[in-house]
């Protein structure tokens, strides 16, 4: 298992709040239900869109295939070993 | 005042200089060296840090025999690359002037009328 | 009433087929009322009489009269090119005096436009035949003098020619008075046929002089300018005179008498100009006061125009009412919000005081087994989406109104094939700005396809707003990637090399990757990764199929909404039950499978599996194909058996797909014979028992409000059912359902398989958008940006910078273009279409029937925006 525990708690609770706790605060009026479900429905859908991006990557059977002077500049700028 | 061009081409003008400004200052920020502090600063900035922009560059192709004249090679493309991109948001930005200049015209002919 | 309000954009509201009976001098009033409101929905009771033969047919003609004469002001009004205000707001219906008023203004305004114009088209008749007499006459006198000299050359050649007497003393200078002449004015383009004629006439005896004037002249009725011609013809001898007069004629030739003396011409030029400079002034103080009376007009136009627009409408409506047998009061049928109710009440009383009368107004509730019309309030944020829906069909009544989840939804699956934060922006930049000077752009008259943009506003704002948070996980800005949280993966290079061409593929299994993923959608090292796509394909079909899934799932779990609100109980367990547990057994397990791929296989490097080698199986290389694994679920064969790996995925996979695979296809024959069986079965019952059932209400839902005596036999005769399904269920005979379930089993379980395949166009439309993108950056700025590199000096600011400056500068904005029309427009267009159909089709057909028909209450305000827009 490649997943770490904090950005699932943190995009899990964002959307969570979104999705849940906020369409009880929505402000009473014709509106309401309206605003509570696009609410609903946008946590509901960016947490999902969220989460299999995530899983995609988790575990990831292939490597991104790089050129050489590209991974020179990346492991320069991103962190890595470089060979001396 | 001139007036050179007709109301939309003026707020194509105006569309366009504004984006190139954006877009070719935060392209400055990203390859020019000097900036660092700012673009740790900017956090974001700090990552993109041109590797995204690798392949802008022409010292991509050549040859180097050591590590460090590469480096040197591509920190001297990025600061080219740099250069180049204020230039153009400087262009960008004079662009903007007249076209703004150009559609307040326009806008204040069209009034009239 | 909080919780029935927040269900208007979920179904449509309950509608109240209403009997007014009015008094016929309030009703007039009443319906006024009515129509301010706009929340009754009129049924035409008399639709079997002949439109001739109604009841205010008279009163509609006056309409048609005072509208006749409200076009010909209008078109003088036009004509002077005075600019006719807009309406602020409409004024309301006149009352029955002030049409009276109206009327008589009406007719006013119109006799004075005529009398006006008519008076305008004189005086300048007259204006116009002085200023031509006066050019005849300028340019006679400039002729004649011409003429002189040319006759006394011309007598001096003839004189040697032939001798003869009478031809000297006919060209003799003092002669010249002999030979007669016509002068006039002609039209320019008839002077070549004009000459030609006379010379075929007289056979070239005829002299003509002529000169164009220099300035048109005015045509008094149209006003348009016309270009003439002054001539003047020399003749001989009376016989010529009046063959010259014809032609003129014939040729619209307008002649004028010309005095032949000079002084006598001289003095008449004189007396015309004193004459024209009196007309002059007459001219202008008509055109002043004509000016004045319009632009008075102008002001009270729409108004008017507003107000025979209503009174029109109303007694259209009247004229769908019925006269009771007493003719005491006017009998009409309505549909009514069941939440207007009050309204109603008050608008007809409201109607009934304007004219003094003291009786309350009657509404009667009647029941009905016709279908009511389908009414969804929307607010601007919900209109948008209501029309794409409503474009699709009109939702039956009370059935679940899909545009409530579209107005998420449909963004959200635009955004997964359109996902690019740099596009994102600019769309929501656009719809930001049409959104936020919306009371101001509203008022634009842009065109057409203007319109279609700002009516569709919101939804293009949110779709820009996904769009942005899906290309923040696709990590794809113009096709560029950002790394906010630091790539997963570890650049380590294990072989110092610098050559151009060689590659190198970071193995997860071998250090490559931290185990810890980009917290935010994808890693930005795929960006520049040869085998991007070979990734993206596999993330992208993987998340077609799981939305695919969720969003089935989720249409038909509404059809369960729909028959507990029909009250079709049954439908969920003969219906809803087969069809969910079709779907989630097959591709909901599918969608299982990718998951559990995702969770439990993953890199082990060579030293974990020596290590652990029961590691082994679930390492890359026995990772199997989600889809291979499926394919072979459906035709019930053994998964292939890897050495050293795991045959399946999990225990008792194989037994556990038998399974699934059994019950799914069970629920085929339960889908396609239970409801006919249960119908059949109800069928029996009934008749066993002899139950007499009444007309059901169907649809209308009883309420307190219904008044005594519902319908009587009389009205109940106009009521026609319309739709009536529930009665269809028990009348149809078993065959007719039997074939209608086979149909929908068929469907259903074909458009399964192709609905789940149709999901897969997120995965080809997004993955095309990224390619687009990316091929237009490499293609056209990255090369600038490469030439502009090569332009300056190592290391230092050059001159050469500024070369390459303006490379960028120019390639930039031929970028841009291509940006907006290609990546922006075509491809949101399309990512637009095919987001529909996906609503459209593999969404809407699981639970949506919509076979309703809207809600067209009697309204003044649709009707005047109506008729604004023929304009």
């Amino acid at each position: 298992m490649g997943a770490s525990l904090i950005p699932v708690i943190i995009f899990t609770l964002l959307w969570g709040v979104v999705g849940i706790v906020l369409p009880f605060i929505v402000p009473k009026g014709p509106n309401r239900g309206i605003f509570q479900l696009v609410l609903i429905l946008t946590a509901s859908t960016c947490w999902l869109f969220w989460l299999c991006c995530y899983m995609a990557q988790m575990n990831p059977l292939i490597g991104p295939k790089l050129s050489n002077r590209t991974l020179l500049l990346m492991s320069r700028e991103w962190g890595g070993a470089i060979p001396q | 005042m001139l007036k050179i061009c007709g109301p939309k081409l003026s707020l194509c003008g105006l569309i366009i200089s504004a984006w190139g400004i954006v877009q070719l200052e935060l392209s400055y920020i990203v390859f020019n060296e000097d900036v660092v502090s700012f673009q740790v600063l900017m956090g974001i900035f700090y990552f993109v840090r041109s590797v995204g922009l690798a392949e802008d560059l022409s010292v991509m192709e050549e040859n180097f025999e050591t590590m460090e004249e590469f480096y040197a090679a591509a920190d001297s493309g990025y600061q080219q690359n740099a250069y180049n991109c204020w230039i153009a948001a400087c262009l960008y930005i004079f662009t903007l002037l007249i076209s703004a200049q150009q559609f307040y015209q326009n806008s204040r002919n069209s009034l009239d009328a | 009433m909080q919780r029935f309000r927040m269900g208007a954009m979920f179904r449509s509201e309950q509608m109240t087929l209403c009997q007014l009976f009015l008094q016929p001098e309030a009703a007039y009033t009443s319906v006024s009322a009515l129509g301010e409101m706009g929340i009754a929905q009129f049924r035409d009771m008399n639709a079997e009489v002949n439109p001739f033969m109604r009841k205010f047919v008279s009163e509609v003609r006056r309409c048609d009269e005072l509208e006749r004469k409200l076009r010909y002001i209008e078109e003088e009004v036009r004509r002077d090119d005075v600019k006719i205000p807009d309406l602020e707001e409409a004024p309301t219906a006149p009352n029955p005096r002030e049409i009276i008023d109206l009327e008589a203004h009406l007719e006013k305004t119109e006799t004075e436009m005529l009398e006006l114009s008519q008076n305008g088209v004189n005086l300048k008749s007259n204006f116009k035949e002085l200023k031509e007499m006066k050019y005849v006459l300028e340019k006679a006198q400039h002729f004649m003098s011409e003429e002189c000299d040319l006759f006394t050359a011309a007598s001096a050649f003839v004189f040697q020619q032939e001798e003869s007497d009478s031809n000297r003393a006919l060209i003799g200078g003092e002669e010249r008075g002999r030979l007669g002449f016509v002068a006039g004015v002609i039209p320019r383009d008839k002077v070549p046929g004009f000459e030609r004629m006379l010379w075929r006439v007289s056979r070239g005896n005829v002299f003509l002089r002529q000169a164009p004037l220099e300035e048109p002249l005015e045509d008094p009725a149209t006003g348009q300018p016309i270009n003439k011609t002054v001539f003047v013809a020399f003749y001989q001898g009376e016989n010529l005179k009046s063959r010259l007069k014809k032609v003129c004629t014939g040729y619209h030739a307008t002649l004028y008498t010309c005095p032949s003396s000079v002084s006598e011409r001289e003095g008449v030029v004189r007396e015309l100009r004193i004459r024209l400079e009196d007309l002059n002034v007459v001219l202008s103080q008509t055109m002043d006061h004509r000016h004045r009376v319009v632009q008075a007009v102008a002001k009270e136009l729409q108004t008017w125009k507003a107000m025979v627009r209503k009174m029109k409408a109303i007694y259209h409506t009247l004229n769908m009412f019925n006269m009771d047998v007493t003719n005491k009061c006017l009998i009409g049928e309505c549909w009514v919000p069941k939440d207007e109710l009050q309204h109603l009440r008050r608008a007809l009383e409201d109607g009934g005081k304007a004219v003094g009368s003291t009786i309350n107004p009657i509404i009667n509730i009647l029941s009905t087994t016709e279908n009511p019309p389908t009414f969804i309030r929307t607010n601007k944020f919900t209109e948008g989406f209501q029309v794409l829906i409503d474009a699709y069909a009109v939702g039956t009544y009370r059935e679940v109104n899909p545009a409530s989840f579209t107005t998420i939804t449909f963004p959200f699956l635009f955004s997964v094939m359109f996902g690019d934060l740099g596009h994102g922006i600019v769309v929501f930049l656009f719809a930001g700005w049409m959104c936020l000077f919306e009371k101001k752009l509203k008022k634009n008259k842009w065109g057409e396809i203007w319109d279609i943009f700002f009516g569709g506003r919101y939804i293009i704002l949110l779709m820009g707003i996904f769009s942005m948070y899906s290309g923040l996980l696709y990590n794809d800005i113009f096709s560029l990637s950002l790394n906010i949280f630091g790539s997963g993966w570890v650049m380590n290079i294990p072989k110092y090399n610098l050559s151009v061409e060689s590659k190198l593929a970071l193995d997860p299994a071998e250090g490559g990757y931290r185990g810890d993923p980009y917290y935010m959608g994808l890693d930005p090292v795929w960006q520049s990764a040869d085998n991007k796509i070979i990734f993206l394909n596999s993330f992208k079909m993987k998340l077609s199929i799981i939305i695919a899934v969720v969003h089935m799932v989720f249409g038909i779990c509404l059809s369960v909404v729909n028959f507990v609100h029909m009250k079709k109980y049954i439908n969920i367990l003969l219906d809803f039950v087969p069809q969910i547990i079709f779907l989630v057994l097959l591709f909901g397990y599918m969608a299982f499978m990718v998951v559990y791929k995702y969770i439990v296989f993953s890199p082990y490097s060579q030293q974990e599996i020596a290590d652990d080698p029961s590691l082994e199986p679930w390492g890359t290389r026995c990772a199997p194909s989600v889809l291979i694994t499926f394919i072979n679920m459906v035709l019930v064969s053994a998964n292939s058996k890897v050495e050293g790996c795991n045959q399946y995925m999990f225990g008792g996979q194989e037994e556990i797909q038998r399974a699934f695979l059994v019950i799914a296809l069970l629920m085929v024959p339960v889908l396609l014979l239970g409801k006919p069986i249960y119908i059949k079965m109800s069928a029996r019952r009934q008749a066993t028992h002899q139950v007499l059932k009444p007309a059901t209400n169907g649809d209308v839902s009883n309420n307190g409000i219904e008044m005594t005596g519902a319908s009587d036999p009389e009205q109940g005769g106009h009521v026609q059912p319309r739709g009536g399904q529930d009665h269809g269920e028990h009348g149809e005979s078993f065959s007719d359902v039997m074939v209608h379930q086979a149909i929908h089993t068929v469907e259903y379980v074909l458009s399964t398989v192709s609905h789940t395949a149709s999901y897969l166009r997120l995965w080809a439309l997004s993955l095309a958008h990224a390619q687009l993108s990316d091929v237009l950056w490499n293609m056209v700025f990255r090369r600038a940006i490469k030439i502009a590199g090569g332009m300056g000096t190592d290391g230092s600011f050059s001159g050469g910078n500024i070369a390459g400056g303006f490379v960028i500068y120019v390639v930039f904005a031929l970028w841009v273009c291509f940006t907006v029309a290609v990546l922006v427009l075509m491809e949101g267009l399309s990512a637009f279409l095919h987001t529909l159909r996906l609503h459209w089709v593999e969404f809407m057909s699981k639970f949506y029937t919509g076979s309703g028909y809207p809600f067209e209450p009697f309204s003044f305000k649709g009707i005047l925006k109506e008729t604004n827009s023929l304009d």
